[in-house]
């Protein structure tokens, strides 16, 4: 008999022991989730000549400051003098990401937001720009990677001294 | 000595019994008084109740070039504040724990409630939840762009823990 108490003693003991101090009770409410994922492109500007602002972005500047057929390159351009021109040369890097799409390649276009100057050339890729179309640099552009495009900005001599300010539009569509 | 034995048994038998209880009112969702149910409301912003009890968040588009994406190397996030309070069905005050689980993923997307990524089993939010107040919360949907564009349709369900 006393070794009964000892067990049932021990039982209880347990029983303390293990039985949880709280007490969990799944909810009656719930929360429903819902969305639509949609297809997206982002395209940024990683690099370009000049004093840049904002590479990394969808909206770069370029600053290219006083130039002329007979002073100095600014800075990320080479200056080549011509018998009847001038022309700054430099590079713009652009990246093209792709997010919730299946396409492999996309098509990339370029072109310039204003008229240019009288007697300024605009060239990417070696095609010269317009503000009234748009040009093709590549119709095979890879994902993820930044492209290098040669960027051209010739002066004719006979251009009036004043600002070429201008911007140009990039413009990428999956293929 | 065959008495000893039966007794011993008995008595074994008698906290198992114990034991148990608890755990059948866990599996009815019920504290062991039976009274105790718990529901979990999504309010708005001026704390109204969206749908008691069974609340749904629409986060519309879900873009990677939107401007509230937030970019990853192969993902992007999009946040939202919700506002919950939990409530017993007899308004008595309390404090409980509060957890959340998927009661439907929505892979290969990723849920995350306060930082916590939601999975089937439930993830602790709360370790103290005043019953009848509310709480702020962070509800996060990571996407990877890998992923096909369309619908995505997950539910939360939750579990509430009384100490």
């Amino acid at each position: 008999m006393k070794i009964m108490k000892v067990v049932s003693l021990a039982a209880l003991v347990a029983v303390m022991m293990f039985t949880p101090s709280s007490f969990a009770a799944t909810s009656s409410g719930t929360l429903t989730v819902t969305g639509t994922v949609e297809s997206s492109l982002t395209l940024v500007v990683q690099s370009a000549g000049g004093t840049t602002s904002g590479t990394g972005t969808s909206a770069a500047t370029s600053a290219l400051g006083n130039i002329s057929k007979y002073g100095s390159a600014p800075t990320g351009f080479t200056l080549a003098r011509g018998a009847s021109n001038w022309t700054l040369s430099s590079t713009i890097g652009i990246q093209v990401d792709k997010a919730n799409l299946t396409s492999t390649d996309y098509t990339l276009t370029a072109q310039l937001g204003s008229a240019p100057a009288s007697g300024v050339t605009w060239k990417l890729n070696g095609s010269t720009l317009s503000d009234s179309a748009a040009t093709t640099l590549t119709s095979t552009g890879t994902y993820g990677s930044t492209a290098s495009y040669s960027w051209d900005i010739v002066v004719a001599d006979s251009a009036a001294a004043a600002a070429i300010d201008n911007a140009i539009d990039f413009t990428a569509t999956s293929n | 000595m065959s008495k000893t034995i039966t007794t011993s048994g008995s008595a074994v038998l008698f906290a198992a019994l114990l034991w148990m209880l608890p755990q059948a009112a866990l599996a009815q969702g019920r504290t062991p008084q039976g009274v105790d149910e718990f529901t979990v409301t999504v309010l708005s912003a001026d704390n109204r109740p969206v749908l008691q009890g069974a609340s749904e968040v629409d986060l519309g588009g879900l873009s990677n070039a939107s401007s509230e994406a937030q970019r990853h190397d192969k993902s992007f996030s999009i946040t939202r504040h919700l506002r919950l309070r939990v409530t017993r069905s007899n308004g008595a005050a309390g404090v409980v724990t509060l957890s959340a689980f998927l009661v439907r993923g929505c892979h290969p997307c990723k849920l995350r409630l306060d930082g916590s990524e939601l999975k089937a089993s439930p993830t602790l939010i709360l370790q103290r939840v005043q019953l009848n107040g509310t709480t702020d919360h962070r509800l996060e949907i990571e996407i990877p762009a890998s992923m096909p564009a369309g619908a995505v349709d997950a539910e939360i369900g939750w579990q509430v823990e009384e100490k």
